[in-house]
């Protein structure tokens, strides 16, 4: 039996132990939780009316879909994360522009700036680095030799 | 208040050793060598290694309990083992984190809602960051070999879960803080607002959870030319705006109710003329009206001035008595409304967020807090709604 190549050993233990798509997944899922919560204000200030959580809870869904489908590899998913991340990003950079308006300023704060811009620009770069250099699927299940009885 | 001092704001100075240990953890521990090779555990290392370093730095700046010190290093220490396991590549660092990092963030939150301390940008910062690494130790790595799909669902769920209560909590302690900060508001003294410890040190300025504030340049207690003057003001305020007991008279006079929340015990009426004058703080043409308005009754509680450029600072003739605020609000497109933007400085999808003008509330009903408190309690505003309502 020829032994595995050591690069892809490397690759194997590194999937095993979580790669990349795992870190994106996690990421993901605080950018979910912090989506709901600026949905709960929003509704809050309008009164309740759940015509407001329909693009914040879009948004998570489809995000949660992406974020399980980054973890199966797929590429159409890595694709999506980023055009959301640039969404977000847009957004943040939206909100520089309309501080330059006289009846509106800007506030940068550090957790608006790690919302925002960092968290976003790491989802960003790691689904990047995901798609020109695919982490290997986990190997699956061995299934057992024909004829052995279990 | 240029952007570098607004983002400065919102940072409690006994927190600057904490959050410079922090920066320094995070661009020093990627590249240190011989880490693991796993992406996960190598964020797991980072993450909890700058937990760790906030924590041990947190007793540098502050003069606490030698129980929250003891706890500060505590839990910074364990914060560091369990960074050392991950970047090892032992066993341990996931049960470890998933069981300090919701101990850790219960302490913190009771902290917040026992008025111990009110959340700063350093905390909430130290808390997203305790909550991705609490992610990536909860959420088993997916591997077809073992699917672990409930303990990924689970794992998943109190992710997302704890950061969705850890930002309601640090919200609602935020928001409660603002609205009771007139509770010590008189004109001796400022009001009690910021980031602040019981009896310890607070700096009087703070930028989360929707409320911005200038930090206050001068000393708490106004002098007594300052002391005149906000007297002058609120009592002239008072005069002035007797005219408007119904609500019915300021409707006339062009004040207008807001879209939404037209009952309730703090509804803003907005005069778009006004806004627009030219004047600054004056008693006779306040831009804002609070009135209470429940079951056809209706209450001047009093007014807000408003500036008219954002970020231009309102001025302060009581001094430290005559603080301004503005808020940090999210703008939506689809629907069109208002939020106001979360602990974690976000807002929802499809929305902006902006900073309005400064404005300060002149209470003319004689509150608790006195006439410069930040907010009137429901309770107290709705006693005064039927001690002093007239029909609508």
């Amino acid at each position: 039996m020829r032994a595995p190549h050591p690069d892809r050993v490397d690759e194997t233990v590194r999937t095993a132990r979580g790669g990349r798509a795992d870190v994106v997944y996690v990421l993901l899922l605080v950018q979910v939780g912090a989506g709901l919560l600026a949905m709960l204000g929003e509704l809050l200030f309008m009164g309740g009316n759940p015509l407001y959580a329909l693009a914040p809870v879009t948004k998570a869904a489809v995000t949660l879909v992406f974020a399980a489908l980054v973890v199966r590899g797929r590429r159409g998913a890595l694709i999506a994360v980023v055009a959301l991340q640039l969404l977000t990003l847009t957004g943040f950079a939206l909100s520089v522009v309309a501080g330059a308006l006289p009846q509106l300023d800007f506030t940068p704060t550090l957790t608006g700036l790690l919302t925002g811009l960092v968290l976003p620009v790491a989802v960003t770069v790691t689904c990047v680095r995901l798609l020109i250099e695919p982490e290997p699927e986990p190997a699956a299940p061995a299934l057992p030799p024909v004829g052995v009885v279990r | 208040m240029n952007a570098v001092e607004s983002l400065l704001t919102g940072i409690a100075p006994e927190h600057t050793a904490a959050l410079t240990a922090g920066i320094v953890a995070c661009l020093f521990l990627p590249f240190l060598r011989g880490g693991p090779v796993a992406p996960v555990s190598r964020w797991a290392f980072v993450l909890l290694g700058a937990a760790g370093a906030v924590h041990l730095a947190l007793p540098l700046g502050h003069r606490d309990s030698a129980l929250l010190t003891t706890g500060f290093l505590g839990s910074g220490l364990v914060y560091g083992l369990l960074a050392w396991l991950a970047f090892t590549g032992r066993r341990g660092w996931r049960t470890g984190t998933v069981l300090l990092v919701p101990l850790n963030l219960l302490g913190y939150v009771i902290v917040l809602l026992r008025g111990g301390e009110e959340a700063d940008q350093v905390g909430i910062a130290a808390a997203l960051v305790e909550l991705v690494a609490f992610g990536l130790a909860a959420v088993p790595v997916r591997a077809p070999a073992r699917p672990r799909r409930l303990l990924r669902a689970l794992g998943s769920t109190s992710t997302v879960a704890g950061v969705l209560l850890t930002g309601l909590v640090i919200w609602l302690s935020t928001l409660q803080a603002h609205q009771s900060a007139g509770s010590a508001a008189s004109t001796e003294q400022a009001p009690a607002v910021g980031h602040s410890h019981a009896g310890g040190h607070e700096h009087l300025a703070r930028a989360q959870a929707g409320v911005i504030m200038r930090p206050l340049s001068g000393d708490h207690h106004p002098t007594s030319a300052q002391a005149t003057a906000a007297t002058r003001l609120a009592s002239a305020t008072r005069e002035s705006m007797r005219r408007f007991a119904r609500l019915g008279d300021a409707l006339a006079a062009g004040y207008q109710l807001p879209i939404t929340g037209r009952t309730g015990t703090d509804v803003h009426l907005e005069h778009p003329d006004f806004k627009a004058d030219g004047a600054v703080l004056d008693p006779a043409r306040p831009e804002m009206l609070v009135f209470a308005i429940e079951d056809g009754r209706a209450s001047l509680l009093g007014v807000v001035f408003v500036m008219e450029r954002a970020g231009a600072p309102g001025p302060d003739p009581g001094g430290p008595v005559t603080r301004w605020h503005a808020h940090n609000l999210c703008l939506s497109v689809a629907p069109p409304g208002i939020g106001v933007v979360t602990p974690y400085g976000g807002c929802p999808a499809l929305s902006v967020a902006v900073t309005v003008p400064e404005m300060m509330h002149v209470w003319t009903s004689d509150p608790p807090g006195g006439a410069f408190a930040e907010g009137v309690e429901q309770v107290w505003a709705r006693d005064y709604l039927h001690r002093t309502g007239l029909p609508t």
